[in-house]
C-alpha cells in the first residue's frame, strides 16, 4: 500500500510538470502565446535542429519585410538560424535581444554612428518614442516589447531630435544633416553660408554665428536662435555706425568685409567726400594724395599731430584742422607777433604757398616800407631771403629800412662816400643808374664850363684795382691833372700849375696866361711874335706836343 | 585463559571497500588497509572522470541562467551542445549499462561465475553514480518538463541506492549473507560477555558493562529510521568516547597490560554488537523501503528517459553532431 502512495506522489509531480511537458524551459513573455506542447512546431520543424527562420519571420513580419528589402542589420546576417543570436526557453523574463553593444557594428544597421552618436548609449536613441515605423510599433506593442526593440527608427535626424525643434520651424522641411553633423548641435559644419542670401566674406567668416544670429523668443516664450528672416542687407543691421551716418548707410563704399580697420583705398580715396568732414579740401589740398596728410611717416614739411588714439588708423585725424596741425611753419614763427597771430592764411591760400596774398598793395599799406620804383618790380625774395634766414624766407622785419639794409652789397662807391652821403643823395628808387640827381656845387668842386656837360663817369671813373667796379666819388683830387693826366696836351710840362691858371674853364681858351709872370716876360717885338714862333711843336713817345718849358731864354737859341 | 581467543570472532567483511571515497565518509566500519587503497584508487578515477567535463566549464555552470545563454561556452555546454548532449548520452548509456549488467548478474545464474556479486555491485555503483553526474551536467542544472521526472527519479534512485547501500552495510548478516535477527545478536553479545567473565571473572566492571548495554538496547527498539541513521552517523564518535571511558576504567583494574588490552577489545566488541542490535530493527525497516524506491523509480526514470530521447530525436537532436 505504501508503495502506491509513492507512485501516486510521483505521478502528481508529473502532473505539475505537464505545462512544460517537453519544453526545455518557459518561453519569453512575448512568446508566451506559443507555450504548450501543441505549439512546438509553430517555431520548430520536426527533424531539424533549432528554430525555423521561416517560421520566425512568418510572425516577425516587420523584420521579414526589412530582410526581404535588404534593409537593416538583419539583412546582412548570412546565418539562417535566428537562435544563434536569439535564445529561447530561458524563462519569461529572459531578454532574447542581448548582444555586445560595444562591439556591434552599427554600419550594418544602415546607419553609421559618428561622433556623438558613437558615444551615447543604444537606448538613448532606441526608445519607443523615437520609433516611427508603424509596422514595428504595431508588432512590438502587441508583444509588449516596444521598449526592447531596436527596430523602427528613421535615419533622418528629426526622427529622434524633433521633440523640441530648436529652430522653431525656421528650417521646416529641411534635413538637419544639411547643416549639422553628428559631433554637436552647436555647430553647423555642413552649412555653407554661400548658399544663403548673405554669403560670408572676409571677417564675417570668423564671426561666431551667435554674433549675428541672436536669441529670439516666440510667442510661447521659447527662446531660439533666429536664423531667418534676419536683416542683413545693410551693414547697419548689425554694425553700429561710428561715423554717425556722416558717410551714409552704405559702409561698403569705403569698407570691405576684410575688416573695418581696412578700407578700399583707391575707391575710398576717389569717392570720399572730404567736405563731409570739418575740413573741406580746396585748392592744392584737393590735388594731393590722402596719404600726404593722413600718414604716420611725416615729411620735413609736414608734421601732423594726430588726435589721441588716431595715429594707427588708416586715415588718422589731425588733432585740429589749422594749418600748423599739418604744416611745419616755414617762417619759424617770425609772424607770431603779426596781427591775428602766425596764421598762414594771413598771407597764403590753399591754392599754393606762392603767390601769397601779401601783395604790393598790402606791402605798401601794412608794412612800413612802400614799394615804389624798381622796388615794385623786385621779387620778394630779393629782400626777404638771406643766408641768415635760411628755411624761413626771412627776414620779414627789419630794424632799419635804409637802402644799405638791403643794398649793402650793391654799394659800388666804397665806404668813403657813405660817410658823406647816402644812396638817396644821388639815386631814386626807379633805378640805380638812371635819374641820378646830384648837386655838384655842394662839393668842393662845383662844375663849371665843360665840366657841366660831361658825364659823371668821365671823372668818377671806376677804380682799376678793384673787381667791384667801384665808382670813386670821394677823395678825388680837384687838381685838373687828376682827371686829365691822360689827355694832358702839355705832357706834364705844367704839373705844378692848375689848368685854370691859363685856361678858361668854359672854353678852355687861354684867357688868364700872362707871359710876364714867366721867367721871360715879353717885351718889344716879342709881344708881337706869334707864340708858335718860339714854342715849337715836338714829338715824344706820347705824341706831338707844344713845348712850353723848359725853354732857353738865350736869344741865340731862337735867333740863329 | 588464552587472551588471543577473545579475538576469535567471525571474520569482519568490510563492505565499504565497494564504495567510492565520498561514500567512505559515511562508512562506520573499520576497513582493511588493502581495501582502502582499492577504494581510494576507484574514488580517484571517479573524481577524475567526474571533474573532467566540469573543470573547463565551471564558469559556465555557476553563471546565472540568462548570462549562460549568451556565454561563449553555451554552444558547447548547453544540453543540445556538443559536450552537453554528449554528457547526456554518455551518462544515460552508463546508467543503462550499469543497471543492465548488475540486474542480469543478480538475476541470472549464467553470469554467476563471472566474479563476485559484490564486484558487480561496485561496478554498478560506479557507473550509476558517475552516469547520473554526467546527466546532471547535461541538464545544466535546469530541471523542467516531463524529463525532470526522469531526472528527479534518477536522483531518488541514486540517493536510495546510496542509502540502501549504507543501511545494508550496517545490518548484521551471517556468512551466507542472511540477515541476523535480534535474538541471534543478543546471544552473540551474551557469549561475548561470557567470554569476558570467563577470562576476568565476575566483577563490578562487567556488571557496569552489562547494565550500560541493556539500557541502550531498550532504547533502540523504539528508534525511528531517521533517528537510527543519525545514531549510525554518531556511532564512530560514540565508540571513541566509550573506548576512552573503558580505558580509564580498566586502568584502575589490578591486572597486567595484556589483560587490560584484551578487556578493552572485548568490551568494544560487546559495544559494537550492542549498537548493531540497537539499529537492527529500524535499519531492517528502512531497507524494506529501499526496495520500494530503488527499482520502481529506476523504471520510471528509464521510461521517461526514452521518451525524452525520442522527443530529442524528433526535434533533430539524434546525435551530438
Amino acid at each position: 500500500m505504501r508503495h502506491w502512495i509513492v507512485y501516486i506522489a510521483i505521478l502528481g509531480y508529473a502532473g505539475t510538470a505537464h505545462a512544460q511537458l517537453i519544453s526545455p524551459g518557459k518561453l519569453t513573455k512575448s512568446h508566451a502565446s506559443l507555450e504548450g506542447v501543441t505549439n512546438c512546431t509553430s517555431c520548430h520543424d520536426l527533424g531539424t535542429r533549432g528554430v525555423s527562420a521561416k517560421k520566425c519571420l512568418d510572425c516577425h513580419t516587420p523584420l521579414n519585410t526589412r530582410i526581404f528589402s535588404g534593409i537593416g542589420y538583419h539583412s546582412t546576417i548570412v546565418s539562417q538560424n535566428c537562435g544563434t543570436c536569439h535564445k529561447e526557453h530561458f524563462g519569461t523574463a529572459f531578454d532574447a535581444i542581448r548582444f555586445d553593444t560595444t562591439s556591434f557594428v552599427h554600419d550594418d544597421a544602415g546607419f553609421t554612428l559618428l561622433s556623438s552618436h558613437a558615444e551615447i548609449g543604444c537606448r538613448d536613441c532606441h526608445t519607443p518614442d523615437n520609433i516611427t515605423d508603424e509596422a514595428v510599433i504595431r508588432f512590438k506593442s502587441n508583444a509588449g516589447r516596444l521598449d526592447q526593440t531596436y527596430l523602427g527608427l528613421n535615419p533622418i535626424c528629426a526622427s529622434c531630435h524633433a521633440d523640441s525643434d530648436p529652430h522653431q520651424s525656421q528650417f521646416a522641411g529641411r534635413d538637419c544633416a544639411s547643416c549639422h553633423d553628428e559631433s554637436k548641435w552647436d555647430t553647423a559644419p555642413e552649412f555653407s553660408h554661400d548658399s544663403a542670401r548673405f554669403p560670408l566674406l572676409g571677417k564675417h567668416v570668423e564671426v561666431a554665428c551667435v554674433e549675428c544670429h541672436t536669441t529670439d523668443r516666440n510667442l510661447a516664450g521659447v527662446d531660439f536662435t533666429l536664423f531667418k528672416p534676419i536683416a542683413s542687407g545693410e551693414c547697419g543691421d548689425c554694425h553700429a555706425d561710428p561715423h554717425s551716418n556722416s558717410f551714409g548707410a552704405n559702409c561698403s563704399t569705403c569698407h570691405s568685409e576684410n575688416g573695418f580697420r581696412s578700407i578700399k583705398r583707391l575707391a575710398f580715396e576717389k569717392t570720399f567726400d572730404h567736405s563731409a568732414t570739418s575740413f573741406d579740401l580746396i585748392g592744392q589740398h584737393a590735388t594731393i594724395a590722402c596719404g600726404s596728410c593722413h600718414t604716420r611717416g611725416n615729411t620735413e614739411s609736414i608734421s601732423i599731430r594726430f588726435a589721441s588714439g588716431e595715429s594707427r588708423k588708416s586715415y588718422p585725424k589731425p588733432i585740429v584742422d589749422d594749418c600748423e596741425s599739418c604744416h611745419v611753419d616755414y617762417h619759424r614763427n617770425v609772424f607770431a607777433n603779426s596781427p591775428g597771430g602766425a596764421v598762414c592764411s594771413n598771407c597764403h591760400t590753399e591754392d599754393g604757398w606762392a603767390p601769397t596774398t601779401f601783395d604790393l598793395e598790402r606791402h605798401n599799406r601794412q608794412s612800413g616800407f612802400q614799394l615804389v620804383g624798381a622796388h615794385a618790380a623786385t621779387p620778394c625774395t630779393f629782400c626777404h631771403e638771406s643766408a641768415g634766414f635760411a628755411h624761413s624766407g626771412g627776414p620779414f622785419t627789419f630794424e632799419q629800412t635804409d637802402c644799405l639794409t638791403c643794398h649793402e652789397n650793391d654799394n659800388v662807391h666804397g665806404s668813403g662816400l657813405l660817410e658823406i652821403a647816402n644812396c638817396e643823395t644821388c639815386h631814386t628808387e626807379d633805378s640805380w643808374t638812371e635819374s641820378i640827381q646830384f648837386d655838384h656845387s655842394v662839393t668842393e668842386f662845383a662844375l663849371q664850363g665843360q665840366h657841366l656837360s660831361v658825364s659823371c663817369a668821365d671823372c668818377h671813373v671806376s677804380s682799376a684795382d678793384t673787381d667791384k667796379s667801384l665808382i670813386i666819388f670821394d677823395a678825388i683830387s680837384d687838381s685838373c691833372i687828376n682827371c686829365h693826366e691822360s689827355d694832358d696836351p702839355h705832357q706834364g710840362q705844367f704839373l705844378e700849375a692848375s689848368c685854370g691858371d691859363c685856361h678858361d674853364a668854359s672854353s678852355f681858351f687861354v684867357q688868364n696866361f700872362d707871359h710876364d709872370n714867366t721867367s721871360f716876360p715879353l717885351t718889344s717885338a716879342h709881344t708881337e711874335v706869334a707864340c708858335q714862333s718860339c714854342h715849337l711843336e715836338e714829338e715824344s713817345l706820347l705824341g706831338f706836343f707844344t713845348r712850353f718849358k723848359p725853354l732857353s731864354s738865350r736869344c741865340e737859341d731862337c735867333h740863329r | 585463559m588464552d587472551v588471543t581467543s577473545l579475538n576469535d570472532s567471525p571474520p569482519f567483511v568490510d563492505l565499504n571497500c565497494l564504495l567510492p571515497p565520498i561514500f567512505l565518509l559515511m562508512a562506520n566500519q573499520p576497513s582493511p588497509p588493502s581495501s582502502k587503497y582499492k577504494m581510494a584508487l576507484l574514488g580517484l578515477i571517479w573524481v577524475l572522470l567526474a571533474m573532467a567535463p566540469v573543470i573547463p566549464a565551471v564558469d559556465y555552470y555557476v553563471m546565472d541562467l540568462p548570462d549562460r545563454a549568451y556565454s561563449a561556452d553555451h554552444e558547447l555546454m548547453k544540453p543540445s551542445g556538443l559536450v552537453g548532449h554528449g554528457l547526456g548520452i554518455l551518462g544515460s548509456a552508463m546508467m543503462i549499462f550499469g543497471v543492465a549488467t548488475y540486474s542480469l548478474r543478480k538475476r541470472s545464474s549464467f553470469l554467476a561465475r563471472f566474479g563476485k556479486l559484490s564486484s558487480w555491485l561496485t561496478f554498478h555503483i560506479f557507473l550509476c553514480t558517475l552516469g547520473p553526474f554526467y546527466v546532471t551536467l547535461h541538464t545544466t542544472f535546469r530541471f523542467g518538463g516531463i524529463v525532470s521526472i526522469s531526472f528527479w527519479s534518477m536522483v531518488a534512485v541514486v540517493v536510495s541506492g546510496l542509502f540502501g547501500r549504507y543501511v545494508y552495510a550496517r545490518i548484521p548478516k551471517s556468512l551466507n549473507g542472511v540477515f541476523k535477527d535480534a535474538t541471534s545478536l543478543l546471544s552473540q553479545q551474551q557469549a561475548q560477555l561470557d567470554k569476558l567473565r570467563e577470562a576476568y571473572g565476575d566483577s563490578a566492571f562487567l556488571s557496569e558493562l552489562e547494565a550500560t548495554l541493556l539500557i541502550q538496547n531498550r532504547d533502540g527498539l523504539q528508534m525511528s529510521i531517521p533517528a537510527a541513521v543519525a545514531a549510525s552517523i554518531r556511532t564512530p564518535f560514540e565508540r571513541r568516547g566509550y573506548r576512552s571511558r573503558v580505558e580509564a576504567r580498566t586502568r584502575k583494574l589490578p591486572t597486567g597490560a595484556p589483560m587490560r588490552d584484551a578487556l578493552l577489545e572485548q568490551s568494544i566488541r560487546c559495544w559494537n554488537l550492542n549498537r548493531q542490535l540497537l539499529l537492527l530493527k529500524p535499519f531492517q525497516r528502512a531497507f524494506g523501503y529501499w526496495h520500494v524506491f530503488h527499482l520502481p523509480l529506476a523504471i520510471i526514470m528509464f521510461l521517461i528517459l526514452f521518451i525524452h530521447v525520442g522527443i530529442a530525436i524528433a526535434f533533430g537532436y539524434g546525435w551530438i553532431f
